[in-house]
């Protein structure tokens, strides 16, 4: 990160006034997300068994391999966003 | 005699050693100027310099490739995984090397190696500082799993495996570390491997465990006691290789026997200790075998909530003990 930012500097793209920015933008975003999963309930003890494989519910989760999120984007004419899928599904 | 923790007593057993003989060093990450993560290794950078006590890259594969060089070099390394959830890229290191060495080389070449590693969970450490790994490597003939529970053990243990001439795999149960304390003699001893120990003498049930869950067995076995429950608890101190003896002995007199264990409950090491008294001893039983080890799921969740389902403690304990004592 610290030599890409600095060829970035070099090349004219980027001064330490971005730099700040853009770190304190990631930061807070970082800072957010964190207290949002404090904030958060705690699960119940029946969720521990959930996504060992991929017949665990909820379905839709990131390697799904159903065509349930390609038939509801034809049904809608919508786009599949990551909001679509639920907590826990990341990459 | 002294009371110390288990950090305290490898700490010292170490150091004890490493004055001792000239060949023992060890390495790892952060174990030189860090003092290792866990203060194991805590001063060891001044008092026997940096030949001797050597801070490794991040990389498990190259900690025990070396180890490995260094043993068959003639020098005993006393190497560090800062948490045996980081060992997997030095499975094959392990497992590939260290322990067919001796076999596949007709007896010439010895690795006197150990390899130190802090597991297991209820320390709020969750996926990736949490695991149980025994059952990986006890699979593995011409390996040495060892798993002190107490401070006693602790020291003898450790320094026999450093005095043995084969690949030692030293785990340590980290909630132990501080939690657990006991008297440790001053001078030095060993306490040899492949030896079980019987830590509560019972006539009515045989409860088999190891690490964290032998205290846990210990407190329930107590609790019961008050009930009129007579428990045997008997610490395996070495997964492999497996003192069936003492094991079976102990049920060949209770008739009742179950194993606790932290680890993925199939497959487990409790699994193998379960089989070996189902074909040994099947006309001694007067109940079912119990086993008990953490659910099989992927890793020790972060949640509190979830790191208690996942962990046997003494409640859940007393309770199937309860059951096959009252069988």
């Amino acid at each position: 990160i610290l030599v890409f930012g600095t060829y970035l500097k070099e090349q004219g793209l980027l001064d330490d006034e971005k730099i700040e920015a853009i770190r304190t933008e990631l930061k807070e975003e970082v800072d957010r997300e964190v207290q949002d999963a404090w904030d958060a309930p705690d699960p119940t003890p029946d969720t521990a068994t959930v996504h060992v494989f991929a017949d665990s519910k909820p379905t839709g989760a990131a390697g799904d391999r159903s065509n349930e999120k390609a038939d509801a984007m034809e049904t809608t004419g919508g786009e599949a966003t990551p909001a679509d899928a639920p907590a826990g599904g990341g990459e | 005699m002294t009371e110390k923790n288990v950090v305290q007593t490898i700490h010292d057993t170490l150091w004890e050693e490493m004055h001792a003989d000239d060949r023992v060093l060890v390495l790892g990450e952060d174990v030189g100027a860090r003092g290792g993560v866990f203060r194991v290794t805590a001063g060891f950078l001044d008092e026997f310099g940096e030949q001797r006590v050597i801070d490794t890259p991040l990389a498990e594969s190259s900690i025990v490739g070396v180890a490995i060089g260094m043993a068959l070099d003639g020098l005993l390394p006393v190497a560090e995984i800062q948490f045996a959830d980081f060992i997997h890229p030095a499975f094959d290191q392990l497992v590939s090397e260290a322990a067919r060495f001796r076999y596949r080389s007709n007896g010439a070449f010895g690795v006197p190696m150990v390899v130190r590693a802090p597991y297991g969970g209820g320390v709020h450490g969750a996926l990736y500082h949490s695991q149980s790994i025994e059952a990986f490597y006890g699979h593995v003939p011409g390996l040495k799993v060892v798993t002190p529970s107490t401070p006693y053990d602790t020291k003898g243990l450790l320094r026999a495996a450093i005095r043995d001439p084969d690949p030692v795999l030293f785990l340590e149960h980290k909630k132990t570390y501080r939690l657990i304390k006991g008297d440790v003699p001053d001078e030095p001893y060993e306490v040899p491997s492949g030896k079980a120990d019987v830590k509560r003498e019972g006539d009515d049930v045989t409860c088999v465990a190891y690490g964290l869950m032998l205290h846990h067995c210990l407190e329930a076995a107590n609790k019961l006691a008050d009930e009129g429950a007579s428990i045997e608890v008997i610490d395996v101190r070495t997964i492999a290789p497996l003192d069936t003896t003492t094991i079976l002995d102990s049920v060949r007199k209770t008739g009742k026997a179950m194993v606790v264990y932290e680890d993925n409950r199939t497959y487990g090491a409790g699994a193998e200790i379960v089989a070996t008294i189902a074909e040994e001893c099947l006309f001694d039983l007067d109940g079912p075998l119990v086993r008990i080890g953490g659910p099989d799921i992927p890793a020790m969740p972060f949640s509190g909530p979830l790191e208690h389902f996942y962990m046997p403690d003494p409640e859940k304990i007393l309770e199937r003990m309860r059951d096959l004592w009252k069988f």
